[in-house]
C-alpha cells in the first residue's frame, strides 16, 4: 500500500487546518450557509435531510487495517456507530456534528486519510478494480497509476472548478471490475502489438439522467504519458464543457454533442501542442518507481506443494454452508495457493454497504490475521480481503460468521447495490433502502441464489443513479408522482467490459409490488434459460419481450 | 482592490473602455473584438493597450489569435462566477503559448482560488470591494505544497522537487556517515 511521505502528510494537515478555520467562520456566523457551501463541498461535507454528511475518500478502494480501525472509531465516537460504503469505494458518515468535522479530519490525517475532493465539481477520488494487484487475470496492478492520478488531481490549480464533477476509473485486467465504461474517463490496461502495457482511454461514459457508455478516444496510450494526456482531456472539457445547464454539464454530453471523433481530435491537438512541455512535467522514473514499490504484493511467493488448496477443498467437501459461501466469495488469485475473498456487506434484510463499528473492527482484525492487514472496498459496496492463503480461508470464514459477515451472496441476487435514497438524501424522489431490505428477504437463501446464478440488482432513489441502476442486470429506480413513490424497472444493464444500459420494461410498480415484480423476472429467466446461461446471457438472447409478458400479463 | 503577487498593489492606471467609446489617453483595456478590429490604430499605443478575454464569448476567437494577443501589455481574464473555471485554462493556455505580459484575473473569485490563479499564470487579481484582503492573503499561503509540475512557482513548493531534494539530502547524509570502503 502507498504510504504518505512527509510532504503528502503535511499537505493533508494544512488542509485540515484550513477547513478548521472555515468551519469556525461558519459557526461564528462570519460565513452564511450560502457562503460556506462551496467551501464545505470541496471537503466532502454535504447537508443531508437530517444532518451533515461527511464522505471520506478511500483512494482506489484500498484500506489498511489501521485505517479501517480509525473509521470504526469515527463511527463509534462521532456518528451512530456505523458507516456506509458507497458505490464509489468511499465511506460516508451520516450523522456527524459540523463542529466535530475538523476533529474527524484531524483523526483521519493521522492514518493518511482525508475527504479532499469527495464532492464538488472537481476530479473526484479515482476508483479501481477492487482485486487490483491480486487478480489472476490482471496484466499489471493499476494502483501505482491511480496513486499518480490521485496526487496529480489533488488541488489541481486548473481543474478544480470544472463544469461538473469528474470521475476516473482504472482497471489493469481484461475483465472490468471497475465499471470503467460508465465513468467520465475509464482507463483499461492492455498490451500493444509490441507487448508493452498501456491504456485504452474511454471518455464520456456516465449514468444519471442521461446514461451513456463511454467512447474510446485512444486505443493505446503509453503509461508514462498518462498524466499529460489526462491534462489535455481535462483542458478541452474545462474550456468547452457546457456550463449553462447543470444537467448537460458532464463530459459525456460534450462528447455526445460534438461526437467522439471530434472530441478525440481536440484532445489530440491539445496534447500535441503540449506534449513537449507536459511530458517533461511528468514525474521522473525514480518517482514512479518510488510509488510502484509500495504496491508490491505483500506475500512472498506461490505455495508450491498445493497443500493449502488441498486443505481448502477438503473443508468445502465437508461443510456445505462454507462451500456455498466459497462459491460466491472466492476469486482466482495471481499467486497460486491464495484467494481473493469478498466480504459481503449485504446480509438478508440489512442495509447494503452499511457496516457497524464492531464489524469494521472485526474485518480489520481478520485482515491483519489473514490478509496482510489490507482491505479493499468494491463498487458493489462490499469489502475484499486480497491476500488470503487458501489454507486459512476456512478459519477466516468462521471469523466472519461470528461477526455476521458471512452472507454467501457476493455477485448473486442478494448482493444488492443501493444508494441512500430518501432516508438520507435531499435529492431523492423515493426510498431505496427499505426496498432493498425487503427484496433481499424475498430473494431466498443462499441455495436458491446459487441456483439463480450471477445477477446484479441495483437500486437508486432518484434519476442521479448513485445506485447505478442503469447498469444493473435488474435496475430499480425510485420515482415520485403525485406524492406517491413508484419504481421503474430496467433489464439488461451491465457494468463490466460488455457495459450496457438497461432497457425500461414498462410502467413502474408501487413499493410493495417491487419484490413480486423481481420474482416474476427471475422466475421467467429460470424458465427460459439454457444450460450455462446467466441472467444477462439469457436476456441478451431473448430481449425484453418474455419479461414484459410476465410482468404485465393482464 | 488589486493584489499583485501576494500583496496589495497600488491601484494602477488601466482603464476598461467599452466598445464604441472613445479611447482616452493612458493605459486602456478593450474587448477582444475591438482589440482585433482596431489592431492597427492600437499599435501606436504600444505598451498601453490591454485586452479583456471573456471565456463565455471569446474562446474560439482567442485561440485563433494568439499572436495578436501576445502583443497586448495586459490580458484581463474575466470570471463571470467563481464556479466558472474556464478562466484557469485560458490563463494557462496563454502562458503555454508564450504570452509574457501581465495577466490579471477579474470578476467573481474566492480567496481560496488565489494560489490556483497564480499557479496557472496570473500576475494580479482584482478583488471585490467588500472582500477582506487579509483572508485573501492568508488563503494564498494556506497550502505550502503542490503536486503539479509545469505550473508557475508560487509560495506553494512543488512536492516532486521537494521529494527529490530530500532524497539527495538523505543520500548525502548516508555518504557522510558511511565511510567509503577501500
Ligand atoms: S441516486 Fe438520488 S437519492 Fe440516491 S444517493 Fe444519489 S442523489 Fe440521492
Amino acid at each position: 500500500m502507498y504510504r504518505y511521505d512527509e510532504f503528502d502528510a503535511r499537505l493533508v494537515r494544512e488542509r485540515v487546518a484550513q477547513f478548521r478555520g472555515q468551519v469556525a467562520r461558519r459557526l461564528s456566523g462570519e460565513l452564511s450557509e450560502e457562503e460556506f457551501k462551496p467551501l464545505r463541498l470541496m471537503n466532502g461535507v454535504y447537508l443531508q435531510l437530517h444532518a451533515y454528511m461527511l464522505r471520506v475518500a478511500v483512494p482506489y478502494g484500498t484500506l489498511s487495517s489501521r485505517q479501517l480501525r480509525k473509521l470504526a472509531h469515527i463511527a463509534a465516537v462521532y456518528d451512530k456507530n456505523y458507516g456506509h460504503f458507497t458505490t464509489r469505494q468511499n465511506i460516508q458518515f451520516n450523522w456527524p456534528q459540523l463542529r466535530d468535522i475538523p476533529d474527524i479530519l484531524g483523526e483521519l490525517s493521522e492514518v493518511e486519510m482525508h475527504a479532499i475532493q469527495t464532492s464538488g465539481n472537481c476530479i473526484r477520488n479515482v476508483t479501481a478494480d477492487p482485486f487490483a494487484g491480486a487478480a489472476a487475470d490482471e496484466i499489471e496492478d493499476p494502483r501505482p497509476i491511480c496513486e499518480l492520478i490521485r496526487q496529480w488531481s489533488t488541488f489541481h490549480p486548473e481543474f478544480t472548478f470544472l463544469p461538473r464533477k469528474f470521475k476516473i476509473a482504472v482497471t489493469g485486467a481484461p475483465h472490468d471490475r471497475a465499471a470503467i465504461k460508465v465513468h467520465d474517463i475509464g482507463l483499461r490496461m492492455h498490451r500493444n502489438a509490441a507487448g508493452a502495457p498501456g491504456f485504452e482511454v474511454v471518455v464520456g461514459g456516465g449514468q444519471g439522467r442521461t446514461p451513456m457508455i463511454g467512447k474510446t478516444i485512444r486505443r493505446w496510450l503509453a503509461r508514462d504519458e498518462i498524466l499529460a494526456y489526462l491534462e489535455a482531456i481535462m483542458r478541452v472539457y474545462n474550456l468547452h464543457g457546457r456550463r449553462d445547464n447543470k444537467y448537460k454539464a458532464r463530459v459525456k454530453i460534450l462528447v455526445h454533442e460534438i461526437g467522439a471523433a471530434q472530441f478525440a481530435a481536440q484532445v489530440e491537438r491539445e496534447y500535441e501542442n503540449s506534449a513537449g512541455q507536459a511530458r517533461k512535467a511528468l514525474p521522473d522514473a525514480a518517482e514512479i518507481q518510488r510509488i510502484a514499490r509500495y504496491f508490491a504484493p505483500p506475500i512472498g511467493g506461490a505455495e508450491a506443494d498445493g497443500e493449502g488448496a488441498k486443505k481448502l477443498r477438503a473443508a468445502r467437501g465437508t461443510d456445505g454452508d462454507f462451500d456455498l459461501w466459497c462459491r460466491a466469495s472466492l476469486a482466482a488469485h495471481k499467486i497460486p495457493g491464495h484467494a481473493i475473498v469478498t466480504v459481503s456487506l449485504k446480509p438478508a434484510g440489512g442495509i447494503p454497504g452499511d457496516a457497524t463499528a464492531e464489524q469494521m473492527r472485526s474485518v480489520a482484525g481478520l485482515a491483519e490475521r489473514f490478509s496482510h492487514g489490507e482491505v479493499r472496498v468494491s463498487h458493489e459496496q462490499n469489502l475484499v480481503l486480497p491476500w488470503v492463503r487458501a489454507a486459512e480461508v476456512h478459519e477466516l470464514w468462521r471469523g466472519l460468521r461470528d461477526s455476521g459477515l458471512a452472507a454467501a451472496n457476493a455477485g448473486l441476487a442478494g448482493d444488492i447495490i443501493c444508494c441512500p435514497g430518501l432516508d438520507y438524501c435531499t435529492l431523492a424522489t423515493a426510498r431505496s433502502i427499505p426496498v432493498a431490505r425487503q427484496l433481499s428477504l424475498q430473494l431466498g437463501g443462499a441455495k436458491r441464489q446459487r441456483d439463480i446464478g450471477g445477477l446484479s440488482i441495483n437500486i437508486s432513489g432518484c434519476i442521479n443513479a448513485c445506485g447505478h441502476h442503469h447498469v444493473g442486470n435488474i435496475g430499480i429506480l425510485g420515482l415520485e408522482k403525485k406524492g406517491r413513490e413508484f419504481y421503474q424497472i430496467t433489464l439488461g444493464g451491465s457494468a463490466d467490459e460488455n457495459a450496457a444500459i438497461g432497457d425500461i420494461v414498462g410502467p413502474g410498480f408501487a413499493a410493495e409490488e417491487v419484490g413480486d415484480a423481481v420474482d416474476l423476472v427471475v422466475g421467467t429467466y429460470l424458465k427460459i434459460r439454457r444450460a450455462g446461461e446467466t441472467f444477462i446471457d439469457t436476456y441478451r438472447r431473448v430481449g425484453t419481450q418474455p419479461f414484459k409478458e410476465a410482468l404485465y400479463a393482464a | 482592490m488589486l493584489l499583485r503577487g501576494v500583496s496589495v498593489a497600488h491601484e494602477d492606471s488601466w482603464r476598461a473602455v467599452d466598445d464604441g467609446e472613445d479611447l482616452p489617453a493612458g493605459k486602456v483595456t478593450v474587448t477582444l473584438r475591438r482589440f482585433l478590429a482596431e489592431r492597427e490604430q492600437l499599435a501606436a499605443r504600444a505598451g498601453e493597450v490591454g485586452v479583456h478575454i471573456d471565456p463565455g464569448e471569446d474562446l474560439a476567437l482567442a485561440a485563433g489569435h494568439a499572436a495578436a494577443i501576445s502583443t497586448a501589455a495586459l490580458v484581463s481574464v474575466i470570471f463571470p462566477a467563481f464556479t466558472d473555471g474556464r478562466g484557469f485554462s485560458v490563463i494557462r493556455s496563454l502562458r503555454r503559448r508564450g504570452y509574457r505580459g501581465e495577466i490579471r484575473a477579474i470578476g467573481k473569485l474566492l480567496p481560496d482560488q488565489f494560489d490556483f490563479l497564480r499557479r496557472c499564470g496570473a500576475d494580479s487579481v482584482e478583488i471585490a470591494d467588500g472582500d477582506d484582503v487579509q483572508t485573501w492573503l492568508r488563503e494564498a499561503r494556506a497550502l505550502s505544497l503542490a503536486y503539479q509540475s509545469g505550473y508557475a512557482q508560487t509560495t506553494a513548493r512543488n512536492i516532486l522537487e521537494a521529494r527529490a531534494q530530500a532524497n539527495r539530502a538523505t543520500l548525502r547524509a548516508t555518504a557522510i556517515t558511511t565511510p567509503a570502503k577501500t
